[in-house]
């Protein structure tokens, strides 16, 4: 923009500072640090009720009857919400295969039978939270069990207990199936394999276990609900995308979504887990019923069992490469347990589909990925949303491959990566602004890699003293970035100026969630560059369904700085036009619609899945001891295309803090069920990284590759550091003790197995030799 | 939870409650295991009876027979802190200091490790290896039970009703005595023994004379190696007699398999541990695994005493950050629930209510502790700092750290780290990379990764 065209009053950008790729403090920091940030569990309404919320505690089983007598009567409780209390009995994101309460008398076929632990029966709200424990106590349930199905492989068996029969296709979800315990299905076929087979000179099989992650927020759920000064009955919780929450609570309260309203105060945590329903919809249903204030608290324990995990899944995979290392052929298939519901399985399990041969170019692929209802947790979405798994088959196949050829694992990634205009799985090229060379060399070199006429060569790591080894993998990824699939995705801003000759406010309108990962003050940031102001001049006015009347989407998927940007550059651009034709205040409105993208082709996964993506290689230096089999991350490299650093320090966090959640799902986190039960539902059980589990260094590298389409150019990067790290780590064991491991988590007792295994197989070997 | 609170000033007061209430009453000193088990039914009380602060019950002592008391009340920290006892008790010392967390040693007590009789319990294998005996207490009178003899099984005791350990003690480690003990857990710091090791030696020059070695987490009860001890009688510590050792502790092992591992993995460790411990013996460097300077999160004073007359507390008057506060029914809650429900001061976070997280972090009398495990009585006449009474008209240079390093995400986690941050540096202004860990590892952040946390600490000691 000419400094002639700015708005009056307003400060031509040369002048200033620009405020976007610099490290600011964050809008919500200072109320966090002094303890003023108000969480769900922190709000208090004078006259307010708390409910505590019945789970089946039962894995399968019809509800043939429930006495909420006594609980009724207990002195102190106001109501107590069953199935038939629920106007329309069911949610879900994706199909609504859920009930809100399970149990008899709400009309929902299937809504009597309980397929988790956790699935909830009834609401009781009372006086206290001490009377509605004592009260939900007295609820007496009569249930008649059900055959369980735990394992994936067993429910897609013929006989098998069926979950959900009689389920209608999707015309906008079509990979959803309606047969079985099928959730759903996808596939890739590209190429020919019988060629691909014929070419390939070495060919590597694997079986590999990407297993369940609670998310392990530091806030459990918690809300209250009220009616408020408009008539609207509201819910202040934590979540992900306030528009879909508002959605879902009108349809199951059979009220216009205009009297629904969802407020999301401080979040403390989400990665994916707030993207479901929790406790939205029975504390919407109690505040309306009883035209109240109703506050409802999750332990830790409800929240684990309560709320769904990353998806567990087995992938197996037989890649070949030629002599020179070219890849030649991929086949995986894949089955993941998607739990007593279809959260987001469908759309996870697409994101596998894209993700499970890696970022490379290979001409003959062909994939299956199956999605299946189970009896335990369900699975939902959890940073990385597949990739991690996917990514987790493919570059240990990689590391494999590059075993079998004697070749460095670098180079022979270095050979196969997707570049500018090569074609992916799907049979399209990547959108502009591939980053993937550049990261796997950055951080190959940092990683102390070194790269010479020859080639690419691992460095060579000073061992420690035994019984200790040490070790040095990388692994590179990619990660879709927005909705897609041929979802229009869609982003609302609305900007707002006013003042006279010049501004003196402007107000940012946006629906997006905070939940730690610093949205709101990367749109802040990039709002401020958008109207040539300050900083400290933008006040952002979020989350909240009443001022924001647009959608502005899900904090998921690592889109919202992306998408963000693009609603407040066109609400920005639009508000100065209009302050600049003397309105005051002036005002715009705009949503933001991203490139589009394509539904997979049913058959061969041909399509444009994929708006964005980010592009990410880590390298992991790991020590082993051999005797106890622990394995401690020392250094981790990570390398980001982020396209552009809003704020680097926030970039950085991002990384150090996606980088401790791929340790703990690489390392100590084990998420126990036996029969549908979970055994691990505190944080005493449950282990996630402390400090001490941290490697002394994580080293960050930027990589600011625009995106030429996107304001800024910014790509999403949330959820990247996290997905290729287990690999990494796994490539670091094998260098370390030659021994390739294919199941996480690396648990002492898992990986000294795999040591003694090799130890027998190297005698078994020299036993034959003298023989 | 429970329903009355008792704060006795003297033992003998606390054994007339005791006898007066029987089944229904559990002393409490720390409440780190007990609040967990109230909290989730596994053990009921209608009454606690608090003696932390009870006059005389937090002493360590060395009788005229060289033999070393510790009184009910000491925690796992003084036991670390003790020059006394790291000198003559170094099993037990280093393992009070492999126990929990710095805010859970603070509060949690040898006595009550040794009375929750769980078999991971890391301070039982130690003292039972330094042959400890326990004095136990009622309005009956007194007995001694050899610690060896205090275990029926998993979590059950040789304790009556109406009895209380009123004592521990043992002979010191003489000069001729060397000694260590050794864990592993699923984590690094602030995990359940997977297997644990104590062992004790006593030598004449090279030769082992007598060897004590006990083994927790890997039978329903701490278990005694016997034919492991004969193994090292009478020889010397080389690779022979340590791996003869070592063979026979796996052999004594008779784990199961749990969630947290196999049996046949536990056993392994056993060899495993045994023998490390046995090596760092031989090669005298097992004081390498206790710190010279560990933080303890915690300024130093002795609590004071409760400046109540009558034992029961229903009305609960404190200091808070600065204030003082006047709080009536709140005897029969946390402190947490205290702080947040009956002041409104919802700085303090609630993400477990087991002392696994650490949001809850506030400090009582000058001590980081968790909120969520304090009986709220406990607060009557003591002085509170919650985060909200951290700053003044400036921030904490801790909280200002924290904005400067972006060590805040979600936050949620972020006022029990300032608390026990600012509570390190007050104790150590200038640490080291190895102490802020040593002194961070009871906060879980699942946001940040750690590392502008421990940046935001250096930062601050650097401005303060």
């Amino acid at each position: 923009m000419s400094k002639d065209a700015m708005p009056l009053g307003l400060t031509p950008a040369g002048e200033r500072q620009a405020s976007v790729g610099r490290s600011m403090e964050r809008i919500d920091a200072r109320a966090k640090v002094t303890g003023e940030a108000l969480y769900p569990g922190d709000l208090a309404i004078p006259g307010m009720l708390y409910g505590k919320l019945l789970f089946a505690g039962r894995p399968h089983a019809r509800i043939l009857s429930i006495d909420c007598r006594a609980a009724e009567e207990l002195p102190g409780v106001a109501v107590v919400l069953t199935a038939r209390d629920v106007p329309v009995n069911e949610h879900g994101l994706q199909t609504p295969d859920q009930p809100v309460l399970c149990g008899p008398g709400s009309g929902k076929p299937g809504a009597d039978v309980v397929r988790w632990e956790g699935d909830q029966v009834a609401l009781v709200v009372a006086e206290s939270e001490a009377i509605a424990t004592r009260a939900r106590h007295l609820i007496r349930v009569e249930y008649e069990d059900l055959p369980l199905v735990t394992d994936p492989f067993e429910a897609l068996r013929e006989g098998a207990p069926q979950l959900h029969p009689g389920r209608a296709p999707s015309a906008i979800h079509p990979e959803l199936q309606t047969v079985g315990n099928l959730i759903s299905h996808h596939q890739i076929r590209k190429g020919d394999m019988a060629v691909g087979w014929a070419q390939a000179d070495v060919v590597v099989e694997g079986e590999y276990y990407a297993p369940s992650q609670e998310h392990a927020y530091l806030q459990p759920e918690a809300g209250v609900g009220y009616i408020d000064d408009e008539g609207r009955v509201t819910v202040a919780v934590g979540g992900q995308w306030a528009w879909e929450d508002r959605r879902q609570v009108a349809h199951a309260l059979d009220l216009p979504e205009e009297k629904v309203r969802v407020i999301y105060p401080a979040i403390g945590g989400a990665f994916g887990g707030r993207e479901d329903m929790s406790i939205q919809i029975v504390l919407a249903l109690a505040s309306w019923k009883l035209q109240r204030p109703v506050k409802i608290v999750w332990s830790r324990e409800e929240s684990i069992i309560g709320h769904c995990k990353r998806h567990p899944m087995t992938l197996r995979a037989r890649w070949g490469a030629t002599r020179e290392g070219k890849l030649v052929a991929a086949e995986v298939r894949v089955v993941a347990d998607g739990g007593a519901y279809c959260y987001t399985t469908n759309k996870v399990l697409g994101n596998v589909t894209v993700t499970c041969t890696g970022p490379y170019e290979i001409p003959n692929v062909s994939v299956d990925v199956d999605g299946v209802y189970t009896n335990n947790v369900p699975s939902g979405a959890f940073r990385g949303f597949g990739a991690p798994q996917g990514i987790l088959a493919a570059e240990v196949q990689m590391d494999r491959l590059a075993d079998a050829l004697g070749m460095d694992p670098v180079e022979l990634r270095m050979k196969n990566l997707l570049r500018e205009g090569s074609l992916t799985a799907m049979g399209t090229p990547l959108p502009g602004g591939v980053g993937l060379v550049e990261v796997t060399q950055q951080c190959a070199l940092a990683a102390g890699w070194v790269h010479d006429a020859s080639g690419w060569h691992r460095p060579d790591l000073p061992q420690p003293k035994p019984p200790l080894r040490r070790g040095v993998g990388i692994a590179v990824a990619l990660k879709n970035v927005g909705f897609s699939f041929g979802y229009q995705e869609n982003c609302w801003a609305k900007v707002e100026l006013r003042g006279g000759a010049q501004v003196e406010e402007a107000t940012v309108f946006i629906g997006s969630a905070e939940v730690g990962q610093g949205a709101h003050t990367a749109i802040r940031q990039m709002a401020a560059d958008a109207l040539h102001l300050p900083v400290e001049q933008i006040r952002l006015v979020a989350a909240d369904t009443a001022t924001s009347p647009g959608s502005s989407g899900s904090v998921s998927s690592s889109r919202m700085t992306l998408m963000a940007g693009g609603a407040v550059h066109g609400a920005a651009e639009e508000a100065l036009r209009r302050w600049r034709s003397e309105e005051r205040p002036a005002v715009a409105e705009y949503t933001y619609l991203a490139p589009n993208t394509t539904p997979f082709d049913p058959e061969t996964g041909y399509g444009v899945p994929n708006l964005a993506y980010g592009y990410v290689a880590e390298a992991v230096e790991a020590e082993v001891d051999t005797e106890t089999g622990q394995v401690r991350v020392v250094r981790v490299v990570c390398a980001d295309d982020v396209g552009r650093a809003v704020n680097p320090q926030q970039v950085t966090g991002q990384i150090e803090g996606g980088v401790a959640q791929g340790l703990g799902w690489a390392t100590c986190e084990s998420f126990v069920t036996t029969g549908g039960r979970v055994l691990t539902p505190n944080l005493s059980t449950y282990l996630i990284p402390t400090i001490g589990e941290m490697p002394e260094r994580i080293e960050s590298h930027l990589i600011e590759h625009p995106d030429p389409r996107v304001a800024w150019g910014v790509r999403g990067m949330g959820e990247m550091p996290l997905i290729p790290l287990a690999p990494a780590l796994i490539g670091a064991l094998h260098d370390a003790t030659g021994v390739w491991f294919d199941r996480l988590p690396l648990l002492g007792e898992r990986v000294l197995e795999g040591l003694r295994l090799r130890r027998g197989k190297a005698a078994e070997g020299a036993a034959e030799k003298s023989a | 939870m429970w329903k009355t609170y008792y704060a006795p000033n003297s033992p003998d007061e606390a054994l007339r409650l005791l006898a007066q209430y029987g089944p229904d009453a559990r002393i409490i000193a720390g409440g780190t295991d007990l609040m967990v088990e109230l909290r989730r039914g596994t053990r009921r009380a209608s009454v606690l009876i608090d003696v932390s602060r009870t006059a005389g019950l937090d002493l360590v002592r060395v009788d005229r027979a060289g033999m070393i008391w510790l009184g009910p009340a000491v925690t796992h920290n003084q036991v670390v802190a003790s020059r006394l006892l790291r000198r003559h008790a170094f099993p037990l010392a280093l393992a009070c200091w492999q126990v929990g967390t710095p805010q859970l040693r603070n509060r949690g007590t040898v006595v009550g490790n040794l009375v929750t009789a769980s078999p991971a319990n890391d301070t039982i294998p130690p003292l039972w290896a330094m042959d400890a005996v326990l004095e136990l207490s009622s309005v009956r009178g007194g007995r001694t039970v050899p610690l060896a003899e205090f275990y029926r099984g998993v979590r059950r005791t040789e304790l009556a009703a109406d009895e209380m350990v009123t004592g521990i003690a043992f002979p010191k480690v003489g000069p001729e005595q060397r000694g260590s003990f050794v864990k592993l857990g699923l984590r690094r710091t602030h995990a359940i023994a997977l297997a644990n090791a104590a062992a004790v030696l006593s030598f004449d020059g090279a030769t082992v004379k007598r060897a004590r070695i006990t083994l927790g987490s890997v039978a329903p009860t701490i278990v005694r190696a016997a034919a492991a001890e004969e193994a090292l009688q009478g020889r010397t510590l080389d690779e022979a007699s340590i791996g003869e050792a070592a063979e026979w502790a796996a052999r004594a092992a008779a784990p199961i398999d749990d969630i947290r591992g196999s049996a046949t993995y536990r056993r392994e460790m056993v060899r495993v541990l045994l023998r490390r411990a046995l090596e760092a013996l031989r090669a005298g460097r097992e004081r390498e695994g206790l710190p010279h300077d560990p933080p303890a999160l915690a300024s130093g004073q002795a609590p004071p005493r409760i400046p109540s007359p009558s034992a029961k507390v229903d009305r609960v008057e404190c200091t808070v950050n600065g204030r003082k506060v006047v709080v009536r029914g709140a005897s029969n809650k946390t402190l947490l629930a205290l702080l947040r429900d009956d002041l409104g001061l919802t700085g303090s976070k609630e993400g477990c209510g087991e002392g696994e997280c650490g949001a809850c972090t506030i400090w009582l009398d000058g001590m980081a502790v968790f909120a969520c495990l304090v009986p709220a009585p406990r607060a009557h006449g003591a002085e509170i700092v919650t985060v909200e009474g951290l700053a003044g008209d400036e921030l904490h240079p801790v909280q200002q750290a924290f904005l400067d390093e972006g060590a805040v995400q979600c936050g949620y986690c972020t006022p029990g780290f300032v608390m026990s941050g600012a509570k390190l540096l007050e104790e150590i202004p200038h640490p080291s990379r190895e102490q802020i860990v040593e002194g961070l590892q009871g906060n879980l952040c699942r946001c940040t990764g750690y590392d502008k946390i421990v940046r935001a600490i250096e930062r601050a000691a650097e401005a303060g």
